[in-house]
């Protein structure tokens, strides 16, 4: 039976990289996990920047979101860890606390939303992981992608606070493998899986942060990356390119949603899952993919 | 209670982040920080004693440059929480005018528009080409009602006057 959630795309996919929704918006239904929009969603805000300068002002923008999703009866989705982490803290916060509860529904007056902590918020890998389960995906599995080995990146806003996220050990994940596993693929371990993608540091220093995580991969035998947030994506196949120029790696590794390569194992194509759209493409990953 | 001149800035930080002073600078944060690939930082001069140790706290440019990822947290022996306290510092820096560009930008972004970025041809002309439904953000009022009763408009406003001031 499906199950309908309110989907909370963001800011940087819709945006920046509308084909990871496209993906979504054809894969998700495939598992019976039903997409309601909600137009009246905002910025999660995101949680390092916006979170980090005005706490009670991101706070009460959080819980405007999350009360959206209450009026309709409906639990959270969301593709991006960041809006994951700051709706997941957010409601975890307003539950636990009742002051700033109040304080935050006070803010909220004049909105014509309040929020009650009725809902749960979920990034896609929770509903994954969680609510469906590796076995139930092996299942729908028509395509399995036993020629691929696949290095995951969890990344950092999806694991920690492991007491609100809820997900996965933050210093060796392993939840993300079980999923990659369960499409027939081989996940990899390497060196430096659980440590951040180093999105905000200065381009010279993001170019050396990624070229040591790709190096690790390629050593453990990756033929591609799987991310589960658009910000990880953007740093393994964009800053991939300039990485593999300064530093002279001789490689690439394509990067994919789990999504995407859940679309694959579902018997859709790469174009199908919107890979014409990456900034990083070899070859040889396409000719396993197809010979799969 | 002042312990030296010299680490006046931490005294100002041990008064609202009493666990700071449990920093015994054992450096177990220096390999797990992804801010220690800026050149400035080593496994002797880690990124959390940067910022514990700056004259000025609230005008150290590298509290800027965490991005909360909790490792420090979580891998703390003393139960510091370093993130409590960078996160702490920025908050404080704004309110006291000083924000830099690219934050300033962000939570302007979300103010005016309802959302973090501009929406670009590009995304509009991808998103119709891909069959996805309009951007429309219907959430700006809401927004700003919400930072009129947070008085974050006013802060903003304070960053501003400041930069005037300095031109």
């Amino acid at each position: 039976m499906s199950k309908k959630y309110a989907f909370f795309r963001g800011c940087m996919i819709p945006i920046k990289l509308p084909h990871l929704e496209k993906v979504a918006r054809t894969v998700l239904p495939r598992l019976e996990v039903e997409l309601v929009d909600v137009n009246e969603f905002s910025c999660c805000p995101d949680p390092s920047g916006f979170g980090s300068v005005d706490r009670l002002t991101w706070l009460a923008i959080a819980a405007r979101n999350i009360s959206l999703a209450e009026e309709k009866g409906l639990d959270i989705i969301t593709l991006c860890n960041g809006c994951a982490q700051t709706l997941c803290q957010a409601n975890h916060a307003l539950k636990e606390n009742k002051a700033l509860r109040d304080k935050v529904n006070g803010i909220l007056e004049g909105t014509g939303h309040k929020f009650n902590g009725t809902i749960r918020v979920n990034h896609f890998l929770h509903v994954m992981a969680k609510d469906i389960g590796s076995k139930e995906i092996g299942k729908r599995v028509k395509v399995p992608l036993t020629n691929l080995e696949v290095a995951t990146f969890t990344g950092c806003h999806l694991l920690s606070p492991p007491e609100v996220m809820n997900f996965d050990y933050p210093w060796d994940p392993i939840v993300f493998d079980k999923l990659v596993a369960s499409l027939g693929a081989k996940p990899v371990d390497y060196d430096l899986k659980a440590t951040c993608c180093g999105l905000w540091l200065p381009t010279a220093n993001h170019v050396t942060v990624i070229a040591d995580k790709l190096v690790n991969m390629k050593s453990a035998g990756a033929s591609c990356i799987s991310v589960a947030c658009p910000f990880c994506f953007q740093q393994f196949d964009m800053v991939q390119l300039l990485a593999s120029r300064k530093m002279n790696l001789g490689f690439k590794i394509p990067v994919l949603n789990f999504l995407q390569l859940l679309g694959l194992a579902l018997g859709y194509s790469l174009e199908d899952m919107q890979y014409q759209q990456h900034k990083t493409k070899e070859p040889i990953f396409e000719n396993k993919v197809k010979a799969g | 209670m002042l312990l030296t001149l010299r680490f006046e800035g931490k005294n100002t930080l041990m008064e609202t982040y009493p666990r700071v002073e449990k920093c015994l600078k054992c450096s177990l944060c220096g390999p797990v920080c992804i801010v220690k690939y800026v050149e400035c930082f080593s496994p002797t001069y880690t990124y959390v004693y940067d910022v514990f140790s700056a004259k000025e706290p609230i005008k150290n440019p590298s509290i800027w440059w965490c991005v909360a990822c909790h490792k420090c947290q979580e891998i703390c022996p003393y139960d510091v929480k370093p993130l409590e306290a960078i996160l702490g510092l920025r908050e404080a820096a704004l309110e006291n005018g000083f924000g830099t560009q690219p934050f300033v930008d962000l939570v302007e972004s979300v103010l005016s528009t309802g959302v973090s970025f501009p929406i670009t041809s590009f995304s509009t002309s991808l998103r119709a080409k891909l069959n996805l439904p309009p951007l429309e953000i219907v959430s700006v009022e809401d927004v700003k009602k919400i930072a009129e009763k947070t008085s974050l408009g006013k802060k903003l406003e304070k960053i501003r006057l400041k930069e005037l001031e300095a031109k």
